[in-house]
């Protein structure tokens, strides 16, 4: 099939010119792999097979690597439950103009689609009813958080600003160095307070929820460890005290009474996988009311949900006059980064010990947070469709990625 | 491979007008002629010996009541889904791009049209294997048919990816023969029947191209080894659903096996890790936590499949 069997629809000049750009031949968004060649636009994906010199790259999880093909592998892909090339509105072949791209697109679609998949021990997807009533309390109010970027640092603002800077047609990378600089000096006090109380609170959500279960107990204990890490130890009855509910709170009595029990500070054992896994997925994200507040998908319902959700949607840190995102994602890199340690450092990490340990730990959460947010790059109307698979309810039978 | 200089009174190809050759190699329609063509042509004694020899051992060795099996690959969401709801679609069935909704290509039409799949929707894509994790590029995890299934559900195999009919110079052939009228001779030819022994004439003459002159006896994992390597494997058309009780196992590769303590172990440590290796390797515990909870054996296996258990 020839140029001439183009869609009539005219291009733009960027489509245009040059040609060859990179084009996806087939993809499995779900599973991470996808197969992309340096060719012309076609109505049909696997037309002028004459052309030999076509070179063809798979990007696949976990490390989306671009490694060189044979394009017969992406038709092969697409018979066994990939979907043939990629388009927005069913005609046009979205292009890229370098493997940066695509590979972004890829990882952000592969972390978009694993949102809300599993639920805690993963088996079957939590909550798939109809969301609960849009009114009802929160732990956090919207106005406390309202304008927060501005609140907790002005750099801060200005950092978060630059995430949003776009052109006409594409956003734009940010100075992720800037970034990094300014969350170092937005870790406040107020600021690690209002993590802290998101740590609680999912301690005390894991509770209520999985009561029946007894892996939920250490689970909650752990959360509680690393808010005592936040706030310092003196100060966590006080922010307890912000909980409505009563079973955290109770830990934390437990804790104080039983500081070296087993089972308290973030080594207990599971059979599988890390502590820090085990906490990610089996840690439920405070209840719905206080998940809308924070601008969270209803499909997000653990710590491991929201960490995919701040990776994959750029535009969340775009609206970054809401401060929300800022405490959510200290939370997120504070479980995730928090290292296997024995009990003593406890008490050096809290607010009271402004030692080694606590500003090597927060500096690290601000690095493990200016590395999470995405990158720009992608153009504008594919950074909306990833932000618009965030949100989606997607849940279906198919072997397939996009839906 | 050494090839010979073609007599006169037998030519190994038809020229035709337009300059297209079509070798005789693709127009014979017996795999059994061309294994005995191929181990005739073979320069000294000894090669047609050690090719007959080889012949025979793969043949002995690659039956379904021996190691010969049919996989298909999937990824991590696709087999966790897979577990979930038992249904393994194609194209035909999910024709959904970024939410709009599409047919298969042209392209894929007729090629799928070429190989007589009718309907193309009721045919699930598989591939031959001895041991091994199958075409990895499709996919980190083999799922493996029982062999009572295989012999009911899969009746015929290409000797290649189908896509090689679309590009050079298999595409010139089919031109030729479209233009004779007989486009579907050279495909047929280039198919066998799994129930009827064929297959074991194909996969030995796969086997021996690889290795055309070699005076030595082929070992088990050497013939693996040459029925699926990298992306050259022979489909296998499965017609109908793939259902979960009809797997034998999952087979997973060491390498992945790896990586994924590797990454936990980085957790551990505190160091942070992209989402994308926490996603993966999340996905991983499900899935080992769902072929548990379906009693679905899973294995080990390095590229040629040689191990205690595949000997």
């Amino acid at each position: 099939m020839g140029m001439s069997n183009l869609p009539s629809k005219s291009y733009t000049a960027r489509e245009i010119a040059p040609l060859e750009r990179f084009r996806v031949d087939a993809w499995n968004a779900g599973d991470g792999a996808l197969f992309v060649s340096l060719r012309p636009p076609r109505l049909d994906v696997w037309s002028e097979q004459e052309v030999p010199e076509v070179k063809t790259y798979l990007l696949r999880a976990p490390d989306f690597d671009a490694v060189p093909v044979p394009r017969a592998l992406a038709y092969g892909a697409v018979r066994r439950g990939g979907q043939e090339g990629f388009s927005l509105d069913g005609v046009q072949e979205v292009a890229f103009d370098s493997l940066a791209q695509v590979r972004e697109l890829a990882r952000r679609a592969y972390i978009a689609s694993a949102i809300g998949d599993g639920g805690p021990e993963g088996d079957a997807p939590p909550q798939e009813g109809p969301p609960p009533p849009d009114s009802g309390p929160s732990l956090v109010s919207a106005d406390k958080w309202n304008n927060g970027a501005n609140r907790w640092s002005e750099d801060l603002a200005r950092a978060v600003d630059q995430l949003s800077l776009e052109t006409s047609d594409q956003a734009q990378p940010f100075d992720r160095e800037v970034l990094r600089q300014a969350l170092n000096n937005a870790l406040c006090d107020e600021v690690l307070e209002e993590a802290a109380v998101l740590l609680l609170a999912s301690a005390e959500q894991t509770l209520d929820v999985m009561l029946a279960d007894y892996a939920s107990v250490p689970v909650a204990r752990s959360l509680i460890y690393l808010a005592s890490c936040l706030v310092g130890v003196d100060d966590l009855r006080n922010t307890a005290r912000r909980l409505p509910g009563y079973q955290a709170m109770h830990l934390v009595h437990m804790m104080f009474d039983h500081p070296w029990a087993p089972g308290f500070g973030y080594g207990g054992q599971g059979r599988e996988g890390s502590d820090a896994m085990r906490l990610l997925c089996n840690g439920l994200l405070p209840d719905f009311h206080t998940r809308r507040t924070l601008n969270l998908p209803p499909k997000c319902q653990t710590w491991l949900d929201a960490l995919e959700y701040l990776s994959a949607d750029r535009q969340y840190f775009g609206l970054g006059r809401n401060g929300a995102w800022l405490p959510l994602a200290i939370a997120v890199a504070c479980i995730s980064t928090a290292p296997r340690m024995p009990v003593e450092p406890w008490f050096e990490l809290g607010r009271q010990g402004k030692g080694d340990h606590r500003s090597l730990w927060l500096s690290r959460i601000a690095d493990f947070i200016t590395s999470m947010i995405p990158a720009g790059g992608l153009p504008l109307d594919v950074e909306s469709w990833v932000r618009d698979r965030c949100w989606s309810h997607r849940r279906g039978p198919a072997a397939q990625g996009i839906r | 491979m050494v090839t010979r200089k073609p007599g006169k009174a037998a030519p190994n190809s038809v020229k035709k007008e337009n300059g297209t050759v079509v070798p005789r190699y693709f127009l014979s329609g017996s795999w059994r002629q061309r294994l005995e063509s191929f181990i005739a042509a073979r320069p000294s004694s000894e090669g047609r010996d050690f090719a007959a020899a080889n012949a025979s051992r793969v043949r002995e060795h690659l039956s379904l009541d021996k190691s010969l099996r049919v996989v298909f690959n999937l990824g991590g969401y696709a087999l966790l889904n897979y577990l979930r709801s038992g249904d393994y679609q194609n194209i035909y069935e999910q024709p959904l791009i970024a939410g709009e909704q599409r047919a298969p290509s042209q392209t894929r039409l007729a090629a799928d049209e070429l190989l007589s799949l009718r309907p193309a929707r009721d045919y699930y894509f598989c591939a031959l294997a001895s041991g091994g994790t199958g075409v990895r590029y499709y996919g980190e995890y083999c799922a493996v048919l029982k062999p009572g299934v295989t012999t009911l559900r899969v009746d015929r195999i290409l000797d290649r990816n189908s896509y090689d009919l679309l590009t050079p110079p298999l595409s010139a052939y089919l031109t030729e023969m479209r233009g004779r009228g007989k486009p579907a001779q050279l495909v047929d030819g280039l198919m066998s029947r799994l129930g009827d022994g064929t297959t074991q004439q194909m996969l030995a003459a796969k086997v021996l191209q690889r290795t055309p002159d070699s005076p030595r006896l082929l070992t088990a994992g050497a013939v693996a080894n040459a029925i699926l390597s990298d992306e050259d494997y022979c489909e296998a058309y499965h017609q109908g659903k793939i259902t979960i009780d009809t797997l034998e196992e999952i087979r997973e590769h060491p390498a992945d096996v790896s990586r994924e303590g590797e990454i936990l172990q980085r957790l551990e440590g505190g160091e942070p890790l992209r989402c994308e290796e926490l996603v993966w390797a999340w996905r991983r515990r499900l899935i080992r936590n769902k072929l548990r909870s379906c009693g679905l054996p899973r294995s080990m296996s390095a590229d040629s499949g040689r191990s205690g258990r595949w000997a």
